[in-house]
């Protein structure tokens, strides 16, 4: 638990330090149950009704779990932190934006947010676009303190 | 606006392209070994049988 603290650099403790590893564990654990089901995944993208092409959700199926794991290891553990963070603040603007479509429509759908796991009400649709918008503002609050810490460091 | 430049100018593009290039991989990977119901590739490989000659 003591290297998971080092590791993560909560040693450290404060509020952006607590977010990013709140988002590095939330991100990489949906990866993770995701890439173990992709083909749930797939199933899960398809009841979305984007309209996009069956090529582009297989593809959209395959990357994006890896995609999330990767961004939440990175985040965790603090490497290319101002990359990951714009781009965790994408995945999740695309999040609200997918979630939101599938909201205004009335889709009777689960999200799928965290593969195959069995999480009821988490997995609603109202909670899973509340969610979203959580995950979006924390992701922007994170990018912002990267953002400023590299202005002092750099003192542009 | 100065700080939407320096975040801009922050972002490594090359890095962005290796994370989006490894998530790809690991997904095709990790799709691979559900021979059955694979995403991508997903027609089963043709099996080849030899015939004796006699």
């Amino acid at each position: 638990m003591y290297k998971f603290i080092k590791i993560v650099g909560l040693s450290n403790i404060s509020s952006r330090n607590i977010i990013r590893v709140i988002l590095g564990l939330t991100f990489s654990i949906a990866g993770l149950l995701k890439l173990l089901n992709i083909q749930d995944f797939y199933a899960s993208l398809e009841l979305y009704q984007t309209g996009f092409p069956d090529l582009l959700l297989r593809y959209m199926a395959i990357s994006l779990p890896g995609l999330e794991f990767i961004c939440g290891v990175l985040l965790l553990i603090r490497i290319w932190q101002i990359t990951v963070s714009v781009l965790t603040a994408f995945l999740s603007f695309m999040f609200v934006v997918i979630l939101g479509q599938a909201l205004v429509r009335g889709l009777d759908i689960d999200c799928g947010c965290f593969g195959k796991a069995e999480l009821t009400w988490m997995e609603q649709l109202p909670v899973a676009f509340a969610r979203a918008i959580l995950l979006l503002t924390l992701s922007i609050w994170i990018t912002i303190g990267a953002v400023s810490e590299q202005k002092q460091l750099t003192g542009v | 606006m100065n700080n939407l430049r320096l975040l801009l100018r922050s972002v490594r593009f090359d890095n962005l392209l290796l994370i989006l290039l490894i998530s790809l991989i690991l997904g095709l990977i990790v799709d691979w070994f559900h021979t059955d119901t694979r995403l991508i590739f997903s027609r089963p490989l043709p099996t080849f049988n030899t015939i004796p000659s006699s």
